[in-house]
Protein backbone atom coordinates (compact mmCIF):
# COMPACT_ATOMS: atom_id res chain seq x y z
CA UNK A 1 0.00 0.00 0.00
CA UNK A 2 2.76 2.33 1.03
CA UNK A 3 4.78 1.07 -1.78
CA UNK A 4 1.56 2.02 -4.03
CA UNK A 5 1.76 5.62 -2.82
CA UNK A 6 5.15 6.59 -3.12
CA UNK A 7 4.96 5.45 -7.04
CA UNK A 8 1.74 7.83 -7.21
CA UNK A 9 3.52 10.66 -5.20
CA UNK A 10 6.96 10.49 -7.84
CA UNK A 11 4.62 10.22 -10.86
CA UNK A 12 2.19 13.47 -9.68
CA UNK A 13 5.64 15.11 -8.99
CA UNK A 14 7.23 14.12 -12.46
CA UNK A 15 4.59 15.90 -14.07
CA UNK A 16 4.30 19.10 -11.80
CA UNK A 17 7.94 19.73 -12.20
CA UNK A 18 7.34 19.46 -15.70
CA UNK A 19 4.50 21.73 -16.06
CA UNK A 20 6.35 24.46 -13.94
CA UNK A 21 9.32 24.07 -15.88
CA UNK A 22 6.95 24.86 -18.97
CA UNK A 23 5.45 27.27 -17.29
CA UNK A 24 8.74 28.94 -16.34
CA UNK A 25 9.97 28.76 -20.01
CA UNK A 26 7.22 30.24 -21.35
CA UNK A 27 6.49 33.29 -19.16
CA UNK A 28 10.71 33.90 -19.64
CA UNK A 29 9.67 33.64 -23.07
CA UNK A 30 12.92 31.32 -23.16
CA UNK A 31 11.03 29.59 -26.27
CA UNK A 32 8.10 31.93 -27.43
CA UNK A 33 4.61 30.85 -26.13
CA UNK A 34 2.88 31.14 -29.51
CA UNK A 35 4.71 27.65 -30.12
CA UNK A 36 4.02 25.75 -26.95
CA UNK A 37 1.16 27.71 -25.07
CA UNK A 38 1.48 28.59 -21.34
CA UNK A 39 0.00 25.51 -18.63
CA UNK A 40 -1.84 28.66 -16.75
CA UNK A 41 -3.34 30.19 -19.88
CA UNK A 42 -4.35 26.72 -21.43
CA UNK A 43 -6.45 26.11 -17.75
CA UNK A 44 -7.79 29.15 -17.98
CA UNK A 45 -9.05 28.52 -22.01
CA UNK A 46 -10.54 25.16 -20.66
CA UNK A 47 -12.21 26.74 -18.39
CA UNK A 48 -13.35 29.42 -20.78
CA UNK A 49 -14.17 26.70 -23.42
CA UNK A 50 -16.77 25.42 -21.48
CA UNK A 51 -18.07 28.01 -19.24
CA UNK A 52 -19.05 29.87 -22.80
CA UNK A 53 -20.17 26.44 -23.56
CA UNK A 54 -18.89 26.82 -26.92
CA UNK A 55 -17.37 23.54 -26.98
CA UNK A 56 -20.65 21.41 -26.18
CA UNK A 57 -21.55 21.50 -29.97
CA UNK A 58 -18.08 20.25 -30.69
CA UNK A 59 -18.14 17.65 -28.21
CA UNK A 60 -21.44 15.98 -29.30
CA UNK A 61 -20.02 15.98 -33.02
CA UNK A 62 -17.28 14.15 -32.17
CA UNK A 63 -18.29 11.90 -29.72
CA UNK A 64 -21.05 10.70 -31.72
CA UNK A 65 -18.53 10.02 -34.26
CA UNK A 66 -15.93 8.49 -32.31
CA UNK A 67 -18.50 5.93 -30.70
CA UNK A 68 -20.24 5.02 -34.01
CA UNK A 69 -17.10 4.33 -35.88
CA UNK A 70 -15.85 2.44 -32.55
CA UNK A 71 -18.91 0.50 -31.85
CA UNK A 72 -19.51 -0.99 -35.01
CA UNK A 73 -15.25 -1.54 -35.51
CA UNK A 74 -15.95 -3.76 -31.95
CA UNK A 75 -18.83 -5.40 -32.80
CA UNK A 76 -17.99 -6.46 -36.67
CA UNK A 77 -14.10 -7.16 -35.50
CA UNK A 78 -15.42 -9.83 -32.55
CA UNK A 79 -18.23 -11.51 -34.95
CA UNK A 80 -15.67 -11.63 -37.82
CA UNK A 81 -12.95 -12.30 -35.67
CA UNK A 82 -14.70 -15.25 -34.16
CA UNK A 83 -16.18 -16.53 -37.13
CA UNK A 84 -12.90 -16.32 -39.07
CA UNK A 85 -10.99 -17.72 -35.92
CA UNK A 86 -13.14 -21.49 -36.06
CA UNK A 87 -13.55 -21.70 -39.99
CA UNK A 88 -9.96 -22.09 -42.07
CA UNK A 89 -12.01 -21.45 -44.80
CA UNK A 90 -13.23 -17.97 -44.03
CA UNK A 91 -9.89 -17.33 -42.25
CA UNK A 92 -8.06 -18.29 -46.32
CA UNK A 93 -10.36 -15.91 -47.69
CA UNK A 94 -10.25 -13.12 -44.89
CA UNK A 95 -6.54 -13.04 -43.88
CA UNK A 96 -5.57 -11.11 -46.99
CA UNK A 97 -7.76 -8.28 -46.32
CA UNK A 98 -6.49 -8.06 -43.00
CA UNK A 99 -2.95 -7.65 -44.04
CA UNK A 100 -3.68 -5.54 -46.57
CA UNK A 101 -5.75 -3.38 -44.73
CA UNK A 102 -3.39 -3.42 -41.57
CA UNK A 103 -0.50 -2.27 -44.10
CA UNK A 104 -2.76 0.55 -45.43
CA UNK A 105 -2.06 4.13 -44.47
CA UNK A 106 -5.87 4.56 -44.52
CA UNK A 107 -5.10 8.52 -44.03
CA UNK A 108 -3.50 8.46 -47.49
CA UNK A 109 -7.08 7.07 -48.48
CA UNK A 110 -9.01 9.97 -46.93
CA UNK A 111 -9.89 11.83 -49.68
CA UNK A 112 -10.86 9.31 -51.61
CA UNK A 113 -13.66 8.04 -48.95
CA UNK A 114 -14.79 11.37 -49.39
CA UNK A 115 -15.42 11.21 -52.81
CA UNK A 116 -17.10 7.55 -52.13
CA UNK A 117 -19.22 8.90 -48.59
CA UNK A 118 -19.53 12.73 -48.56
CA UNK A 119 -18.03 15.29 -46.56
CA UNK A 120 -20.62 14.65 -43.28
CA UNK A 121 -20.30 12.13 -40.67
CA UNK A 122 -20.16 9.03 -42.62
CA UNK A 123 -16.45 8.86 -44.22
CA UNK A 124 -15.29 9.91 -40.48
CA UNK A 125 -17.16 6.82 -39.13
CA UNK A 126 -15.63 4.95 -41.87
CA UNK A 127 -12.62 6.35 -41.21
CA UNK A 128 -12.62 5.64 -37.36
CA UNK A 129 -13.81 1.89 -38.94
CA UNK A 130 -10.98 1.49 -40.90
CA UNK A 131 -7.95 2.50 -38.49
CA UNK A 132 -9.47 0.38 -35.33
CA UNK A 133 -11.07 -2.59 -36.62
CA UNK A 134 -7.87 -4.63 -37.46
CA UNK A 135 -6.39 -4.80 -34.21
CA UNK A 136 -9.61 -6.16 -32.41
CA UNK A 137 -9.84 -8.30 -35.81
CA UNK A 138 -6.68 -10.10 -35.45
CA UNK A 139 -6.37 -10.61 -31.54
CA UNK A 140 -9.54 -11.85 -31.76
CA UNK A 141 -9.08 -14.06 -34.56
CA UNK A 142 -5.42 -15.72 -32.54
CA UNK A 143 -7.46 -16.04 -29.84
CA UNK A 144 -10.19 -18.09 -31.06
CA UNK A 145 -7.40 -19.88 -33.68
CA UNK A 146 -5.41 -20.67 -30.40
CA UNK A 147 -8.23 -22.44 -28.66
CA UNK A 148 -7.78 -25.00 -26.10
CA UNK A 149 -8.88 -27.85 -27.89
CA UNK A 150 -9.60 -30.33 -24.62
CA UNK A 151 -12.10 -27.32 -24.15
CA UNK A 152 -13.71 -28.26 -27.03
CA UNK A 153 -13.62 -31.81 -26.70
CA UNK A 154 -15.48 -31.52 -23.74
CA UNK A 155 -18.05 -29.59 -24.48
CA UNK A 156 -18.93 -31.97 -27.73
CA UNK A 157 -19.06 -35.02 -24.92
CA UNK A 158 -21.97 -33.10 -23.70
CA UNK A 159 -23.21 -32.82 -27.08
CA UNK A 160 -22.77 -29.42 -27.31
CA UNK A 161 -23.89 -27.32 -30.73
CA UNK A 162 -21.74 -25.26 -32.42
CA UNK A 163 -23.24 -21.39 -31.06
CA UNK A 164 -23.14 -22.54 -27.75
CA UNK A 165 -19.67 -23.50 -28.07
CA UNK A 166 -19.02 -20.35 -29.69
CA UNK A 167 -20.96 -18.64 -27.21
CA UNK A 168 -19.70 -20.55 -23.90
CA UNK A 169 -16.15 -21.33 -24.59
CA UNK A 170 -14.53 -19.70 -27.63
CA UNK A 171 -16.04 -16.38 -27.09
CA UNK A 172 -15.63 -16.18 -22.90
CA UNK A 173 -11.97 -17.08 -23.29
CA UNK A 174 -11.21 -14.50 -26.05
CA UNK A 175 -12.57 -11.51 -23.86
CA UNK A 176 -8.70 -10.77 -22.51
CA UNK A 177 -7.70 -10.81 -26.29
CA UNK A 178 -10.49 -8.60 -27.46
CA UNK A 179 -10.29 -6.00 -24.88
CA UNK A 180 -6.50 -5.89 -25.36
CA UNK A 181 -7.43 -5.01 -29.39
CA UNK A 182 -9.52 -2.55 -28.05
CA UNK A 183 -7.31 -0.69 -25.55
CA UNK A 184 -4.64 -0.72 -29.02
CA UNK A 185 -7.04 0.73 -30.79
CA UNK A 186 -8.62 3.38 -28.68
CA UNK A 187 -5.42 6.06 -29.26
CA UNK A 188 -5.63 5.26 -33.15
CA UNK A 189 -9.71 6.37 -32.62
CA UNK A 190 -9.21 9.23 -31.82
CA UNK A 191 -6.12 9.83 -33.96
CA UNK A 192 -8.89 8.88 -36.59
CA UNK A 193 -11.51 11.46 -35.07
CA UNK A 194 -9.29 14.58 -35.05
CA UNK A 195 -8.01 13.82 -38.18
CA UNK A 196 -10.97 13.10 -39.86
CA UNK A 197 -12.37 16.32 -38.67
CA UNK A 198 -9.39 18.60 -40.03
CA UNK A 199 -10.93 17.88 -43.26
CA UNK A 200 -14.46 18.38 -42.11
CA UNK A 201 -16.42 21.78 -41.66
CA UNK A 202 -17.68 23.91 -38.78
CA UNK A 203 -17.80 21.29 -36.25
CA UNK A 204 -16.07 18.50 -33.99
CA UNK A 205 -13.25 18.97 -31.30
CA UNK A 206 -10.57 18.39 -34.56
CA UNK A 207 -11.93 20.84 -36.81
CA UNK A 208 -11.23 23.25 -33.90
CA UNK A 209 -7.95 21.92 -33.17
CA UNK A 210 -7.31 22.37 -37.23
CA UNK A 211 -8.57 25.72 -36.78
CA UNK A 212 -7.02 27.28 -33.61
CA UNK A 213 -3.53 26.07 -35.07
CA UNK A 214 -4.06 27.88 -38.38
CA UNK A 215 -4.38 31.05 -36.28
CA UNK A 216 -1.45 30.39 -34.11
CA UNK A 217 -4.25 30.59 -31.19
CA UNK A 218 -1.55 28.22 -29.25
CA UNK A 219 -3.23 27.91 -25.96
CA UNK A 220 -6.64 26.81 -27.05
CA UNK A 221 -5.34 24.48 -29.27
CA UNK A 222 -3.30 23.05 -26.16
CA UNK A 223 -6.40 23.19 -23.94
CA UNK A 224 -7.97 21.12 -26.97
CA UNK A 225 -5.45 18.59 -26.35
CA UNK A 226 -5.90 18.42 -22.41
CA UNK A 227 -9.28 17.41 -23.35
CA UNK A 228 -8.28 15.14 -25.84
CA UNK A 229 -6.11 13.45 -23.44
CA UNK A 230 -8.20 13.21 -20.53
CA UNK A 231 -11.02 11.40 -22.86
CA UNK A 232 -8.52 9.61 -24.08
CA UNK A 233 -7.65 8.17 -20.44
CA UNK A 234 -11.03 8.17 -18.97
CA UNK A 235 -12.20 5.56 -22.02
CA UNK A 236 -8.81 3.65 -20.60
CA UNK A 237 -9.96 3.42 -17.48
CA UNK A 238 -13.24 2.32 -18.27
CA UNK A 239 -11.83 -0.61 -20.21
CA UNK A 240 -9.81 -1.21 -17.02
CA UNK A 241 -13.25 -1.79 -15.03
CA UNK A 242 -14.62 -3.31 -17.81
CA UNK A 243 -11.72 -6.35 -17.35
CA UNK A 244 -11.76 -6.28 -13.72
CA UNK A 245 -15.46 -7.24 -14.08
CA UNK A 246 -15.27 -9.90 -16.47
CA UNK A 247 -11.97 -11.41 -15.79
CA UNK A 248 -12.36 -11.67 -11.93
CA UNK A 249 -11.89 -15.67 -12.80
CA UNK A 250 -8.22 -14.24 -13.76
CA UNK A 251 -7.76 -12.82 -10.26
CA UNK A 252 -8.34 -15.02 -7.53
CA UNK A 253 -9.55 -12.65 -4.54
CA UNK A 254 -9.85 -15.39 -1.81
CA UNK A 255 -7.37 -17.97 -0.60
CA UNK A 256 -6.83 -20.34 -2.45
CA UNK A 257 -7.43 -23.94 -1.18
CA UNK B 1 -31.78 -35.34 -8.30
CA UNK B 2 -30.44 -38.97 -9.88
CA UNK B 3 -33.24 -41.04 -11.96
CA UNK B 4 -34.56 -43.44 -9.62
CA UNK B 5 -32.62 -46.83 -10.48
CA UNK B 6 -35.23 -49.32 -8.53
CA UNK B 7 -35.46 -50.78 -11.92
CA UNK B 8 -32.39 -51.77 -12.25
CA UNK B 9 -30.77 -55.30 -12.06
CA UNK B 10 -27.83 -56.60 -12.61
CA UNK B 11 -26.88 -59.11 -15.58
CA UNK B 12 -28.32 -57.14 -17.84
CA UNK B 13 -25.61 -56.22 -20.50
CA UNK B 14 -25.51 -52.26 -20.95
CA UNK B 15 -22.55 -52.94 -23.31
CA UNK B 16 -21.68 -55.31 -25.61
CA UNK B 17 -18.25 -55.40 -27.43
CA UNK B 18 -17.59 -57.49 -29.84
CA UNK B 19 -14.01 -58.30 -32.29
CA UNK B 20 -13.26 -54.56 -32.10
CA UNK B 21 -10.31 -52.98 -33.99
CA UNK B 22 -9.13 -49.47 -34.36
CA UNK B 23 -6.90 -48.11 -36.92
CA UNK B 24 -5.90 -44.35 -36.87
CA UNK B 25 -6.58 -42.46 -40.55
CA UNK B 26 -3.83 -40.11 -40.04
CA UNK B 27 -1.05 -42.85 -39.42
CA UNK B 28 -2.58 -45.88 -40.37
CA UNK B 29 -1.50 -46.99 -37.31
CA UNK B 30 -3.52 -50.21 -36.26
CA UNK B 31 -4.43 -49.21 -32.09
CA UNK B 32 -6.83 -51.81 -30.73
CA UNK B 33 -6.71 -55.42 -32.47
CA UNK B 34 -10.00 -58.13 -31.97
CA UNK B 35 -11.16 -56.89 -28.51
CA UNK B 36 -14.30 -58.37 -27.33
CA UNK B 37 -15.99 -58.07 -23.57
CA UNK B 38 -19.27 -56.90 -22.31
CA UNK B 39 -20.52 -55.30 -19.17
CA UNK B 40 -23.52 -55.68 -17.14
CA UNK B 41 -25.70 -52.77 -16.04
CA UNK B 42 -24.73 -50.50 -12.54
CA UNK B 43 -20.78 -52.65 -13.02
CA UNK B 44 -17.44 -50.87 -13.09
CA UNK B 45 -15.39 -52.36 -15.50
CA UNK B 46 -11.26 -50.93 -15.21
CA UNK B 47 -9.58 -51.35 -18.49
CA UNK B 48 -5.85 -51.89 -17.62
CA UNK B 49 -2.84 -51.26 -19.56
CA UNK B 50 0.51 -50.08 -20.30
CA UNK B 51 0.64 -46.70 -21.26
CA UNK B 52 0.17 -46.10 -24.93
CA UNK B 53 -1.25 -49.17 -25.45
CA UNK B 54 -4.87 -47.99 -26.53
CA UNK B 55 -7.15 -48.23 -23.79
CA UNK B 56 -8.41 -44.17 -24.47
CA UNK B 57 -9.09 -45.39 -28.05
CA UNK B 58 -11.18 -48.12 -26.51
CA UNK B 59 -13.07 -45.37 -24.16
CA UNK B 60 -13.37 -42.85 -26.76
CA UNK B 61 -14.40 -45.02 -29.82
CA UNK B 62 -17.05 -46.14 -27.57
CA UNK B 63 -18.75 -42.72 -26.59
CA UNK B 64 -17.89 -41.21 -29.21
CA UNK B 65 -15.49 -38.39 -28.99
CA UNK B 66 -13.19 -40.72 -30.99
CA UNK B 67 -15.06 -39.69 -34.76
CA UNK B 68 -15.36 -41.87 -38.10
CA UNK B 69 -13.13 -39.68 -39.77
CA UNK B 70 -10.52 -40.03 -37.29
CA UNK B 71 -10.61 -43.76 -37.51
CA UNK B 72 -11.60 -46.67 -39.16
CA UNK B 73 -13.79 -49.01 -36.82
CA UNK B 74 -14.29 -52.54 -37.39
CA UNK B 75 -16.68 -55.10 -35.17
CA UNK B 76 -19.61 -54.48 -32.69
CA UNK B 77 -20.45 -52.17 -30.55
CA UNK B 78 -23.29 -52.43 -28.85
CA UNK B 79 -24.88 -49.91 -26.11
CA UNK B 80 -28.26 -50.28 -23.97
CA UNK B 81 -30.94 -52.51 -25.19
CA UNK B 82 -31.27 -50.60 -28.55
CA UNK B 83 -34.70 -49.20 -27.41
CA UNK B 84 -34.25 -45.76 -25.94
CA UNK B 85 -31.10 -43.43 -26.36
CA UNK B 86 -28.38 -44.23 -23.68
CA UNK B 87 -27.09 -41.14 -22.12
CA UNK B 88 -22.82 -40.98 -22.01
CA UNK B 89 -20.79 -38.67 -20.12
CA UNK B 90 -16.88 -38.30 -19.88
CA UNK B 91 -14.97 -37.37 -16.74
CA UNK B 92 -11.39 -36.29 -18.03
CA UNK B 93 -7.78 -37.27 -17.29
CA UNK B 94 -7.47 -33.81 -16.72
CA UNK B 95 -10.43 -31.26 -15.20
CA UNK B 96 -11.34 -29.27 -18.15
CA UNK B 97 -13.22 -26.82 -16.17
CA UNK B 98 -14.17 -23.59 -17.85
CA UNK B 99 -11.61 -21.23 -15.76
CA UNK B 100 -14.13 -17.95 -16.56
CA UNK B 101 -17.30 -20.12 -14.88
CA UNK B 102 -17.79 -20.61 -11.07
CA UNK B 103 -17.86 -24.56 -9.61
CA UNK B 104 -21.87 -24.20 -9.82
CA UNK B 105 -21.89 -23.01 -13.54
CA UNK B 106 -19.30 -25.51 -14.59
CA UNK B 107 -21.15 -28.33 -13.05
CA UNK B 108 -24.35 -27.18 -14.77
CA UNK B 109 -22.66 -26.64 -18.00
CA UNK B 110 -23.64 -30.24 -19.74
CA UNK B 111 -27.28 -29.59 -18.80
CA UNK B 112 -27.17 -25.75 -20.42
CA UNK B 113 -25.56 -27.64 -23.29
CA UNK B 114 -28.11 -29.89 -23.69
CA UNK B 115 -30.62 -26.99 -23.79
CA UNK B 116 -32.29 -27.66 -19.98
CA UNK B 117 -33.77 -24.85 -18.28
CA UNK B 118 -31.38 -22.63 -16.72
CA UNK B 119 -33.09 -22.43 -12.69
CA UNK B 120 -33.35 -25.88 -13.02
CA UNK B 121 -29.83 -26.90 -13.89
CA UNK B 122 -28.57 -24.62 -11.43
CA UNK B 123 -30.97 -26.30 -9.01
CA UNK B 124 -29.85 -30.17 -9.85
CA UNK B 125 -25.88 -28.87 -9.92
CA UNK B 126 -26.12 -27.95 -6.06
CA UNK B 127 -27.41 -31.21 -5.47
CA UNK B 128 -24.91 -33.07 -7.23
CA UNK B 129 -22.08 -30.70 -5.64
CA UNK B 130 -22.97 -31.37 -2.29
CA UNK B 131 -23.02 -35.16 -3.12
CA UNK B 132 -19.13 -34.72 -4.49
CA UNK B 133 -18.86 -32.73 -0.93
CA UNK B 134 -18.03 -29.28 -2.38
CA UNK B 135 -21.27 -27.09 -1.38
CA UNK B 136 -19.43 -24.45 0.36
CA UNK B 137 -17.17 -23.68 -2.65
CA UNK B 138 -20.42 -23.27 -5.36
CA UNK B 139 -19.07 -19.50 -5.88
CA UNK B 140 -15.38 -20.25 -6.28
CA UNK B 141 -13.66 -20.45 -9.69
CA UNK B 142 -11.22 -23.17 -11.17
CA UNK B 143 -8.09 -21.25 -9.95
CA UNK B 144 -9.70 -21.21 -6.58
CA UNK B 145 -9.47 -25.28 -6.31
CA UNK B 146 -6.99 -27.88 -5.73
CA UNK B 147 -6.70 -30.26 -8.60
CA UNK B 148 -8.36 -32.66 -6.28
CA UNK B 149 -11.34 -30.59 -5.71
CA UNK B 150 -11.38 -30.04 -9.23
CA UNK B 151 -11.32 -33.47 -10.27
CA UNK B 152 -14.66 -33.78 -7.70
CA UNK B 153 -16.43 -30.98 -9.72
CA UNK B 154 -15.20 -33.14 -13.00
CA UNK B 155 -16.98 -36.13 -11.82
CA UNK B 156 -19.98 -33.84 -10.26
CA UNK B 157 -20.33 -32.01 -14.17
CA UNK B 158 -20.93 -35.52 -15.38
CA UNK B 159 -22.87 -36.93 -12.92
CA UNK B 160 -25.70 -33.98 -13.01
CA UNK B 161 -25.97 -35.74 -16.40
CA UNK B 162 -27.73 -38.89 -15.08
CA UNK B 163 -25.35 -40.78 -17.22
CA UNK B 164 -26.71 -44.49 -18.25
CA UNK B 165 -22.88 -45.08 -18.89
CA UNK B 166 -19.96 -43.16 -17.26
CA UNK B 167 -16.73 -43.02 -18.96
CA UNK B 168 -13.66 -42.13 -16.43
CA UNK B 169 -10.10 -41.67 -18.50
CA UNK B 170 -7.23 -41.70 -15.86
CA UNK B 171 -9.52 -39.75 -13.60
CA UNK B 172 -6.62 -39.87 -11.16
CA UNK B 173 -3.84 -40.13 -12.38
CA UNK B 174 -2.74 -36.20 -11.50
CA UNK B 175 -3.75 -36.76 -8.42
CA UNK B 176 -0.54 -36.96 -5.25
CA UNK B 177 -1.38 -40.17 -2.91
CA UNK B 178 -3.22 -38.80 -0.47
CA UNK B 179 -5.40 -36.86 -2.41
CA UNK B 180 -5.83 -40.00 -4.88
CA UNK B 181 -7.22 -42.26 -1.97
CA UNK B 182 -9.58 -39.68 -0.89
CA UNK B 183 -11.01 -38.85 -4.31
CA UNK B 184 -11.09 -42.58 -5.64
CA UNK B 185 -12.91 -43.41 -2.31
CA UNK B 186 -15.75 -40.61 -3.14
CA UNK B 187 -15.56 -41.79 -6.61
CA UNK B 188 -16.00 -45.75 -5.66
CA UNK B 189 -19.04 -44.52 -2.93
CA UNK B 190 -20.97 -42.61 -5.76
CA UNK B 191 -20.83 -45.26 -8.59
CA UNK B 192 -21.80 -47.98 -5.97
CA UNK B 193 -24.67 -46.15 -4.42
CA UNK B 194 -26.24 -44.74 -7.93
CA UNK B 195 -25.44 -48.05 -9.64
CA UNK B 196 -24.20 -46.29 -12.59
CA UNK B 197 -22.53 -48.39 -15.43
CA UNK B 198 -18.98 -47.32 -15.53
CA UNK B 199 -15.56 -47.81 -17.71
CA UNK B 200 -12.42 -46.39 -16.54
CA UNK B 201 -9.16 -46.59 -17.72
CA UNK B 202 -6.20 -46.82 -15.42
CA UNK B 203 -2.45 -48.33 -15.99
CA UNK B 204 -2.88 -48.91 -11.73
CA UNK B 205 -3.84 -52.68 -10.95
CA UNK B 206 -4.28 -51.28 -7.50
CA UNK B 207 -6.72 -48.73 -8.82
CA UNK B 208 -8.03 -50.75 -10.38
CA UNK B 209 -8.88 -53.44 -7.86
CA UNK B 210 -9.95 -50.97 -5.69
CA UNK B 211 -12.44 -49.73 -8.17
CA UNK B 212 -13.65 -52.26 -10.56
CA UNK B 213 -16.25 -55.37 -10.14
CA UNK B 214 -14.20 -56.43 -13.64
CA UNK B 215 -10.95 -55.94 -15.36
CA UNK B 216 -9.93 -56.07 -18.44
CA UNK B 217 -5.92 -56.52 -18.98
CA UNK B 218 -4.88 -55.23 -22.34
CA UNK B 219 -1.60 -55.84 -24.27
CA UNK B 220 0.83 -53.58 -25.10
CA UNK B 221 -0.41 -51.65 -28.33
CA UNK B 222 -2.09 -52.39 -30.35
CA UNK B 223 -4.28 -53.11 -27.59
CA UNK B 224 -5.95 -56.80 -27.66
CA UNK B 225 -6.89 -58.37 -24.53
CA UNK B 226 -4.55 -60.28 -22.27
CA UNK B 227 -6.72 -61.52 -19.72
CA UNK B 228 -10.37 -60.95 -17.89
CA UNK B 229 -10.46 -60.53 -14.28
CA UNK B 230 -13.75 -60.78 -12.05
CA UNK B 231 -14.05 -59.28 -8.75
CA UNK B 232 -10.12 -60.11 -8.53
CA UNK B 233 -8.80 -59.00 -5.55
CA UNK B 234 -5.71 -57.77 -5.16
CA UNK B 235 -4.15 -60.46 -2.79
CA UNK B 236 -5.63 -62.63 -5.37
CA UNK B 237 -3.44 -62.28 -8.19
CA UNK B 238 -0.46 -64.28 -9.34
CA UNK B 239 3.37 -62.59 -7.94
CA UNK B 240 4.02 -62.97 -11.46
CA UNK B 241 0.92 -61.16 -12.88
CA UNK B 242 0.89 -58.44 -10.08
CA UNK B 243 5.05 -57.82 -11.49
CA UNK B 244 3.44 -57.44 -14.72
CA UNK B 245 0.72 -54.82 -13.86
CA UNK B 246 3.02 -52.63 -11.81
CA UNK B 247 5.33 -52.43 -14.69
CA UNK B 248 2.79 -50.21 -16.27
CA UNK B 249 3.34 -47.63 -13.99
CA UNK B 250 7.21 -47.24 -14.67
Amino acid sequence: MQKNFNDRLISLLSVFIFVMAWQIIARLKVVDPVYIGQPLEILKESFNFFASGEIYEHIVASGVTFFLGFSVAILFGVTLGLLTGTNRTLYNIVSPYIFAIHSTPIIALFPLIIIWFGVGIEAKVVIIFLMTVVPILANTIDSARSMDASLIKMAKSFEAGKLFVLKTIIFQASVPYILSGIRVATGRAIIALIISEFYGYGKGVGYLVSFYGQTFQTDKLMSLVLLLILFSFSILKAINIAEQRLLKWKQPDSEHI
Amino acid sequence: MFRKRKDKQYNIAMLKIKNLSIRYRSTGQLAVKDVSFDLDEGRILAILGPSGCGKTTILNTISGLLSRQEAMVEGEISVGNGTSKIKMTTVFQEPRLLPWRNVLQNVSYGLEAKGDNKKEALERSRKVIASVQLQKFEDYFPAQLSLGMQQRVNLARALVCNPDILFLDEPFSALDIETKANVQALFKKILTKKKITSIFVTHNIKEATVLADKIIVLSKGPASIENILDKKKLNEIPKEALNYFESFDE
